[in-house]
């Protein structure tokens, strides 16, 4: 693998306090992006030339989420699901495009807060912005901070 | 320190062409295999928790698969007494049988998802795989 940076480093809110954190992007799974692809997954990261900053879907689905989950598998303790609606999509030729139509935006993060996967799944249909399913497969859901409850009486 | 997340990538090197191996790959961030075998624009369904099937955008037709927990996979093979030559890659389809065997959470009734298995042994269960497994997993 080329030498450089070990990471690079995506800001992403921070479900547990509401401010910004930093998730790495890690040289090693890069590298197996740009090697295996699809190229889907490159763009979807990088965003397009014009936009690099902030046009990807990662990037937009990290910082602003319209969901957080937690426990997302049995063996990744800490892990996190961050779901929402970016603006685009992208095709493997490198085209930005509108959103995929019934679909909502993934990326899996895991408790060292290194990426780890992102993609597209269904949405559900009662509720834009959080994959189908997600009441089962989830532990919790950590964003947007449900209010807390008064035991007062 | 790269400024973009194009910089990153384009430090390592791309990206290049071809961009597509259809091969399966190990990640060890998500400690999952996937095998991507069409290089189709796709989206995840979730099978169970430990397989995810990727699917064309185009046509809904099987394009690739993530194996989730493969650490744990490994150890519930390794109490079999099966080992893996993790240099010299060990065929998908151990990964196949025994997450079937021990998956929780089904996203889809039994026979859809008995289906689904079947089909992925006997499209990518051949396929080997290199596994550069985390220190402690």
């Amino acid at each position: 693998m080329p030498t450089g940076a070990a990471h690079y480093p995506l800001p992403a809110l921070d479900p547990l306090t509401g401010r910004t954190k930093t998730v790495r992007l890690m040289a090693e799974l890069a590298d197996r992006i740009l090697r295996y692809g699809p190229r889907q997954r490159y763009f979807e990261v990088a965003g397009d030339r014009a936009d690099e900053t902030t046009g990807s879907p990662v990037q937009q689905v990290l910082r602003e989420p319209v969901a957080v989950f937690c426990g997302i598998r049995e063996h990744q303790h800490g892990g996190t699901c961050y779901t929402g609606c970016p603006s685009c999509a992208y095709t493997n030729g490198g085209s930005k495009v509108p959103p995929w139509p019934g679909k909502v935006f993934c990326v899996y993060v895991n408790p060292r807060d290194h990426l780890f996967e992102w993609r597209w799944e269904p949405a559900d249909p009662d509720e834009p912005g959080v994959p189908l399913g997600h009441q089962d497969r989830f532990k919790e859901r950590i964003w947007p901070r449900q209010p807390q409850t008064s035991s007062a009486s | 320190m790269a400024k973009t997340a194009a910089d990153f990538f384009r430090e390592l090197g791309g990206p290049q062409e071809p961009a597509y191996r259809a091969e399966p790959w190990y990640n060890p961030n998500g400690d999952s295999i996937h095998y991507h075998w069409r290089p189709d624009e796709f989206y995840a369904e979730r099978i169970d928790d430990k397989l995810t099937v990727y699917r064309s955008m185009a046509t809904d037709d099987a394009v690739g698969c993530q194996i989730k927990g493969v650490g744990a996979l490994l150890k519930q093979l390794g109490d079999f007494g099966i080992s893996v030559d993790q240099a010299d890659g060990a065929p998908l389809a151990m990964f196949l049988f025994v997450s079937q065997a021990s998956a929780r959470d089904w996203q889809k009734d039994i026979a859809e998802r008995e289906k689904t298995y079947r089909y992925l042994l006997e499209r990518a269960g051949r396929q080997r795989v290199e596994l550069t497994m985390p220190a402690g997993a």
